[in-house]
């Protein structure tokens, strides 16, 4: 019953915000009507926080059972989708839409994937600032630092207990945005820029790190899928089993570092492989 | 026949330094007239980057010389 109440309170606000408010008071502005959904999603989840903050009933969503958020969060987003997808096709919006939340320029085939403006990198080409990373010394030491702290304090958060966890994983993030941060002015942005922002030697290094850079990422998920398989059949080994009902649980502290594990890697990758398409070319000059 | 590996393929080296100069260029104002950024002027000169073909003759058209006075495989005279 309660599911019912959600979805048609999601169904008011959505034919509301559709039907009359974008039309009459947004028009075609893309930049606004983005905005304004964060207004209009945000409604639904007060209404459910106020009617179900206090008793926090079990909603059950397919064969899931959820909490009020989640249901609402889930529910929202599966009604408002096609909802949101109609009305940008009906108004020819579609492409300005989706443009505003990419880095690259319109039309751009990095559009979906670009991690920096063309302003941004063009800044950076030109930026003496951070000089100091761009050594091959600093870069060699970055591309070191990097991995060892990824691999040594996501292991020292996975062995923290429940009660020490805030304060250590909140340093442990802030350092990976760090890192993500020096590695991408140690190669100017380069790694995540739209081949807008860049010239054909700058273009060919961007693509030569991305090979090295999935080569990697193969190599990292081979170690990671290792990993967790031996990791389940120690922490579950149990001798009077039969050997193949395994059940892997972790700790919030445990998953909080598996996960900037795998979104520190994730983001550093491609600037790291750039970091060493740099210096192995440095290393093949001064060899001939 | 195969192809030759990556090593042993044949360097490109340049006078776009020597050139630049005569014409009383800077790599910035090169790298402008071409469409580059300056410092691939730099790698280019210090032979760590060999261009394209494209880019090669728009270097030689603003210089105003030949590629072949411009570029020459290493080892040839």
């Amino acid at each position: 019953m309660n599911e019912l109440l959600v979805v048609l309170y999601i169904l008011v606000t959505l034919a509301v915000a559709y039907l009359w408010f974008y039309p009459t008071f947004v028009g075609n502005n893309v930049r606004a009507m983005a905005w304004w959904d964060v207004l209009v999603s945000g409604f639904p989840f007060g209404i459910s926080a106020v009617l179900f903050w206090q008793s926090d009933p079990v909603f059950t969503l397919f064969t899931f059972e959820l909490n009020w958020f989640f249901f609402t969060l889930i529910t929202l987003v599966l009604i408002e989708a096609p909802i949101l997808l109609l009305y940008l096709k009906a108004r020819n919006l579609s492409s300005e839409y989706w443009a505003q939340f990419s880095m690259a320029p319109k039309g751009s085939p990095d559009a979906g994937w670009a991690a920096a403006s063309v302003k941004d990198v063009e800044k950076s080409l030109n930026d003496s600032r951070w000089d100091g990373l761009r050594t091959p010394g600093a870069k060699r030491f970055l591309l070191v630092a990097s991995n060892v702290f990824l691999i040594g304090s996501s292991a020292l958060v996975f062995n923290l207990s429940d009660n020490q966890w805030t304060i250590y994983t909140l340093v442990h993030i802030l350092f990976v945005f760090v890192f993500w941060f020096l590695l991408r002015q140690s190669v100017r942005l380069v790694a995540d820029a739209p081949q807008e922002a860049l010239d054909e030697m700058l273009l060919k290094k961007r693509n030569e790190s991305y090979v090295i850079a999935y080569r990697w990422l193969a190599a990292f998920a081979f170690g990671v899928a290792i990993a967790l398989l031996v990791y389940t059949i120690l922490v579950d080994s149990d001798v009077s089993s039969d050997g193949f009902n395994y059940a892997v649980s972790f700790t919030w502290p445990q998953t909080q570092a598996f996960f900037w594990f795998l979104m520190g890697y994730l983001a550093m990758l491609p600037s790291m492989a750039l970091l060493s398409v740099d210096l192995k070319s440095k290393k093949a000059k001064g060899d001939n | 026949m195969g192809r030759k590996p990556k090593t042993d393929e044949d360097r490109v080296a340049n006078r776009v330094e020597d050139f630049r100069t005569q014409a009383g260029l800077s790599r910035q104002e090169l790298a402008d007239q071409v469409g580059v950024h300056y410092q691939t002027i730099g790698y280019i000169e210090r032979g760590e980057y060999s261009p394209s073909l494209v880019l090669a003759l728009q270097i030689a058209d603003v210089l105003g010389a030949s590629v072949e006075e411009i570029f020459w495989l290493e080892g040839e005279s």
